[in-house]
């Protein structure tokens, strides 16, 4: 069942885009092809190639090998075991990628109010803590700079207009860009 | 003005300071993204994009591509001295470059490794000059259903030719297409999929789509696995030894073999440095004298795939110069390059611009042969950037993601896009869905659509005109012989499966 959830997933997804394409408003002159046309046709090969995954897995061959594009069996007929390469054992961390989506998300959620110095300033710090870093020195010391460089090189020097923050972080951005020369 | 003279003046471009320091520039980072673990080749490119916003086209394309070609080379030294792909392509560069230098070669793998590198990037490179203007000429009788025929035939082949899922790869080219419908069509002007939001009426910057899932979501695959980089060794001598003009001459075979392979694999929409990397490989494991001895260390098997793959880059540059057709995800990305200095590379700018291309191929000839100077000189220090933490550079890495998508429109909405395609890029990752094809489907999804509908009208809604017409008739023979031959191939794995079997029986 978890095999096939990704296409479920995709299934119903363009299953209702194909509901929402079929009520795209327009008006086409004389017999001529709609801008609906082209979404549909691609919605309806998604829906189709999801539905024969999924009809496949649930009632036919479950142990076969799949159709595979040139390369994966190019892969597999290679004339040297690709055992050669280093395999290792590959643990997972669900929660540390949680944390790590968490604070992503929460970056963009800030980055207006605290400002780009600030809000990168913490994100990159708490980043390298959540990526197992513990050497807090060299976490204090790339976070502060790297917030610095990047406000300069593209405030200064490629003339982007990088959030600034509200009240009272605000001051923060304006003392750094009075300190840098950024007008 | 003929193809030499315009060389010429595509050298003296290069050597203009500006052009010249981006071309340095990108032939570092490139090798640094080729070294540096859990960077590919195709993130860094994508993450050197919003630093060319600034610039003028050349010095940006310049920068680019100098990334490009130096990151199919820069592998090859953590491959060879510490058995670490850096990219998929380098992986047959363990089975006789790793071989070589656990002999007690290292210094001669790497010199192997280097003039393979010059050979396939100058042969490939003069090449793609011989046949740019011919390929150019020829696509200005292109109409639109020839445009559509060969963008579709670009679409199949990235999937027909991936790794992985074919069904998956079809399912990651239609979600492409479908992004690449939001918005207002370009004809009826009617909107699609908008939802209501005013920001995606404009559509969906594929430059979000890319960086989101190439960038954040490679991160946020290798933060799950808590940023495990393999340990090194210890004790590799980084030096360089040439091979002696005998040498050489003794795999003549070997370096023609692999160049052609590599510059015809380059055209091909879809089939990339890997592919090329691999088939010399099997190639040589099927042609070359010493095959008998393949993967215990021997010339052939450096010298193969890693003129094969370097061979890629200046082919791939035939298609997105003449036709405006990127065949990988890197050029894709110099595609957007071009898009954001508001040109549409193709015939038409061939013709006109020429300046501009033949100083992009020049600078793929001073590119060359610049990034093996830095590998033979410089490699010592590149290779100092593998002690970095990995959670130090993917943190960096994850905000370039963030201004990158940022000064494209100076809108915090774009930095939510990337957050969802960072997120998708990972869940494609999870369940082993390729991103490439939906890049790619996301990028050239309103050429395709544009082309079809263009054909449509101008055609009376007659879809056989994809057929009749000699050009695109032809080519939509490639697109069925693209769909097919996977079936063939895992037809024939299948019987050839069953025939083994059947004995044990």
């Amino acid at each position: 069942m978890r095999k096939i959830a990704p296409y479920v997933i995709v299934l119903a997804i363009t299953g209702y885009l194909y509901f929402l394409a079929r009520q795209i408003d327009f008006v086409a002159p004389g017999g001529r092809i709609g801008p609906d046309f082209w979404p549909k046709a691609i919605l309806l090969l998604a829906m189709a190639t999801c539905a024969y995954e999924i009809i496949k897995n649930l009632f036919f061959t479950k142990g076969d090998r799949e159709l595979a594009g040139v390369l994966e069996s190019i892969i597999e007929e290679a004339p040297v075991e690709a055992a050669i390469v280093p395999q290792q054992e590959k643990k997972n961390y669900p929660h540390l990628l949680l944390i790590g989506m968490a604070m992503t998300v929460a970056y963009v959620v800030l980055i207006e109010t605290l400002g780009f110095f600030l809000c990168t300033l913490l994100y990159l710090a708490g980043f390298m803590l959540v990526g197992r870093y513990r050497r807090i020195g060299v976490v204090l010391a790339t976070s502060l700079i790297g917030s610095l460089v990047f406000m300069f090189v593209f405030m200064k020097i490629v003339y982007v207009s990088l959030p600034l923050g509200h009240e009272p972080f605000s001051e923060v951005s304006f003392m750094l860009m009075r300190l840098m020369g950024i007008k | 003005m003929d193809v030499a003279q315009q060389l010429a003046a595509g050298f003296l471009t290069v050597f203009q300071p500006v052009n010249l320091i981006a071309l340095t520039v990108g032939l570092i980072t490139g090798m640094l993204v080729a070294v540096l673990p859990g960077l590919t080749l195709v993130m860094g490119v994508v993450l050197a994009l919003p630093f060319t916003y600034g610039m003028s086209i050349t010095p940006s394309i310049i920068l680019l591509t100098a990334m490009y070609i130096s990151g199919t080379y820069g592998g090859a030294f953590t491959s060879i001295l510490f058995r670490i792909p850096g990219e998929p392509l380098d992986v047959p560069l363990l089975w006789d470059g790793y071989a070589m230098a656990h002999k007690g070669q290292p210094a001669k793998a790497l010199g192997w490794t280097l003039f393979a590198a010059l050979t396939g990037g100058i042969v490939s490179t003069l090449a793609a000059v011989a046949m740019a203007h011919p390929f150019a000429s020829f696509a200005l009788k292109f109409d639109s259903p020839e445009y559509f025929a060969i963008i579709l035939f670009g679409l199949t082949s990235v999937v027909a030719l991936g790794g992985g899922s074919m069904i998956n790869a079809f399912i990651s080219l239609f979600l492409g297409l479908m992004i690449a419908c939001v918005g207002v069509d370009g004809i009826y002007g009617a909107e699609r999929f908008t939802f209501g939001v005013p920001m995606l009426a404009d559509g969906i910057e594929y430059l979000t789509v890319m960086v989101g899932a190439y960038g954040l979501g490679e991160v946020l695959v290798r933060l799950g696995q808590g940023f495990q980089t393999p340990p090194l060794e210890s004790g590799s001598k980084v030096a360089t030894e040439f091979p002696s003009l005998k040498e050489v001459w003794e795999i003549k075979l070997t370096l023609v073999r692999s160049s052609v392979l590599g510059i015809v694999l380059g055209i091909i929409p879809g089939a990339g440095a890997t592919i090329a990397s691999f088939v010399a490989y099997g190639t040589e494991a099927q042609y070359c004298k010493r095959r008998q001895e393949l993967g215990s260390g021997i010339a052939e098997g450096i010298v193969a795939p890693q003129t094969a793959s370097t061979a890629t880059v200046a082919g791939h540059m035939v298609p997105l110069l003449t036709l405006g057709i990127p065949g990988s995800g890197a050029t894709a990305v110099i595609l957007g390059a071009f898009l954001l200095h508001g040109m549409q590379p193709g015939p038409q700018v061939f013709m006109n611009n020429s300046g501009l291309v033949y100083a992009i191929f020049a600078s793929l000839f001073v590119g060359v042969i610049g990034m093996c100077m830095m590998g033979y000189f410089a490699i010592k220090l590149l290779i100092r950037v593998l002690y970095l933490p990995e959670a130090v550079t993917s943190a960096f890495v994850v905000l370039f993601c963030f201004i990158g998508a940022f000064s494209a429109r100076n809108n915090v909405t774009d930095l939510w896009m990337i957050v969802t395609f960072g997120i998708i890029g990972y869940l494609f990752e999870k369940y082993r869905f390729p991103i490439a094809p939906m890049v790619l489907g996301c990028i050239l999804g309103t050429q395709a659509e544009n082309s079809f509908m263009t054909s449509m009208i101008s055609y009376q809604n007659d879809w056989t005109v994809f057929f009749t017409r000699p050009i695109s008739g032809t080519v939509m023979v490639f697109v069925i012989i693209a769909l097919v031959f996977p079936l063939i191939r895992h037809l024939r794995h299948r019987s050839k499966q069953a025939a083994l079997r059947a004995p044990a029986r």
